[in-house]
């Protein structure tokens, strides 16, 4: 069964440390900017929301990529884009709804969790447990598909 | 055997070849294009002009690709007239009787009805024979007429190839249609910071030279030239159709339902050629987006195929990237509505900047510079049209998606801007 990065906001204490591990073991940095996970904060308050690529079912950012560089995997099933291909427009950042599209603005490239061949650093840093990495089981991805929709349709 | 004849091979009608082949796996399928070359990206010709991508990647598809498919793909094939009534296309050297039909077109360039705009060394940068006419020009000096999205994009190439580049642009701002005049300024500084001049407010009258392009004459000066980009806008390509055959919107599109199907029956149309509904502002007019052009095109062809798929309508977020800082913008400009049923927010931050046009409480335009990210988080808002100070009220929900958030994070700048509205 595949398994799947959650999400638990309400634990999230914003620390930002997933952002750090993140950026060490997929680029060799400290760089949160270079981060594939992403810890969005208030302006106050405790509150953070991390965001991440969603790898969805009908991938606005595989739509809207003028070189194609951004497919699904077959073996794994994750949207992921090819950096080689990837021309560094960044209209996949713009137009993600979950904000899931990272961008290396050094090597003006694309930059996807893929949740590391299915290790994911940011789970096992993550000190309150708010990251997850769980087997999505058929009512999870019903959630999921009920959320989008509420999302993105009218 | 029943044919499906698909015409134009942009990214729509080559979309639609093979979303008809997912969904009927006998039928014949006949991609026919007068280009003499199979799928390419047209948004990424910029890059090639500059030298920063080989050819292989403006390439989408190669010939062997669609025969994989199954697909006929007729290449140089300029199709001289269609036969509603007959189901017939006829070229110059034959005839092609099909059942279903798949109009994409796509668009032209707008050339002005002014002197010298026929004369050698003006382009457009649109296919990729304009792409290869600037790659193999001898340089020099460049006059770009036009600052939309493409004629940026081409004073950019043009100015990485080392020639010495000119923007002008009638209105008075670069981008007008995507940026208001705080963000416009900023990116026509720059344009400027990296040697580009951009004249605003100023109007093209004609193309001096004798056969070959000399000069420029504006309303305010002569600008020497090799090379002129003339990028004023495109229109629906439809030479091929005329509105007894399929109906067509006021915008000149055509004008197609839900499922992509024309006013004629057995008739689809996709991409630039044809018109849509944009998801935010609710306009119906056209939306000429690679990504719209790709879902209409899967659409279409999947229906001309047989099945009942619906077009959610068009999803006009635009990126423009200027010498790797991108901009972004989706929506209403704060100048296409009047001061008093409009307010606007702009935050500056460590990572860009991001304003925000309200109208009646709800968000209706994002323009972002830096980090664009969450402009794509804020459409889902604007498509759901909430109310803002009733979103502020409650703590986020799950449907909100991460644009609530973003919101919460701007609450006391927006209360403040409500409160005063």
């Amino acid at each position: 069964m595949a398994k799947v990065l959650v999400l638990d906001s309400e634990r999230c204490l914003g620390c930002k440390l997933c952002e750090i591990v993140c950026s060490v073991k997929k680029e060799r940095v400290s760089d949160p900017s270079r981060s594939r996970i992403r810890v969005l904060r208030w302006e106050r308050g405790q509150e953070a929301l991390p965001v991440f690529c969603q790898h969805c079912e009908e991938p606005l950012c595989a739509l809207v990529c003028p070189v194609d560089a951004i497919k699904r995997e077959e073996s794994t099933g994750l949207v992921v884009p090819d950096r080689e291909i990837c021309v560094g427009c960044g209209g996949c950042v713009s137009i993600c709804p979950m904000l899931g599209a990272g961008f290396d603005n050094r090597e003006h490239k694309a930059l996807r969790c893929d949740l590391c061949q299915g290790d994911p650093a940011c789970v096992k840093c993550c000190p309150t447990g708010a990251l997850r990495y769980v087997d999505s089981d058929q009512s999870q991805i019903d959630r999921k598909r009920a959320a989008a929709r509420k999302l993105y349709l009218r | 055997m029943k044919v499906i004849a698909v015409v134009g091979n942009g990214i729509a009608g080559s979309e639609a070849a093979e979303a008809a082949r997912r969904v009927d796996r006998d039928a014949r399928i006949v991609l026919l294009t007068k280009e003499p070359y199979p799928l390419y990206s047209a948004c990424v010709l910029a890059d090639y002009v500059a030298d920063r991508i080989p050819l292989e990647r403006v390439v989408l598809k190669r010939a062997a690709d669609f025969g994989r498919d199954r697909i006929d793909l007729l290449l140089s094939k300029q199709v001289v007239e269609w036969s509603a009534d007959a189901r017939m296309l006829r070229f110059e050297d034959g005839e092609l009787p099909y059942d279903r039909l798949v109009i994409a077109t796509g668009s032209r360039p707008v050339v002005p009805n002014l002197p010298g705009f026929n004369k050698e060394g003006v382009v457009a940068l649109k296919t990729l024979a304009d792409a290869e006419q600037l790659r193999a020009a001898r340089g020099g000096a460049a006059v770009v007429v036009g600052t939309g999205p493409v004629g940026i994009e081409a004073a950019i190439a043009l100015s990485r190839r080392g020639w010495k580049v000119t923007l002008v642009e009638l209105l008075d701002r670069v981008l007008p249609r995507l940026f208001d005049e705080p963000l416009a300024l900023i990116l026509k500084k720059r344009l400027e910071d990296h040697g580009i001049d951009v004249f605003l407010g100023e109007r093209v009258l004609e193309v001096q030279g004798d056969a070959r392009v000399e000069a420029v004459r504006t309303d305010r000066r002569i600008l020497t030239a090799e090379t002129v980009v003339l990028v004023i806008g495109m229109r629906p390509e439809l030479s091929l159709v005329d509105r007894k055959q399929v109906a067509f919107g006021d915008s000149g599109g055509v004008r197609v339902d839900r499922h992509m199907q024309t006013s004629r029956e057995g008739v689809w149309a996709c991409g630039d050629c044809t018109e849509s509904e944009d998801l935010v502002t609710g306009r119906i007019g056209l939306h000429m987006l690679w990504h719209n052009a790709r879902l209409q095109g899967r659409i279409a062809g999947a229906n001309a195929a047989g099945a009942h798929r619906q077009y959610p309508g068009s999803l006009n977020v635009t990126t423009v990237n200027i010498f790797d800082e991108t901009a972004a913008s989706v929506g209403f400009l704060a100048s296409e509505l009047t001061g008093n049923e409009m307010t606007v927010l702009h935050k500056k931050a460590p990572w860009g900047e991001l304003r925000l046009i309200l109208k009646d409480q709800c968000l209706v335009g994002v323009q972002a510079l830096g980090s664009t990210d969450r402009l794509g988080g804020l459409v889902t808002m604007m498509m759901q049209g909430r109310n803002l100070r009733k979103v502020l009220l409650k703590k986020p929900a799950v449907s909100e998606g991460p644009a609530g958030w973003i919101l919460r994070g701007l609450q006391r700048d927006l209360r403040r801007l409500m409160d005063a509205d």
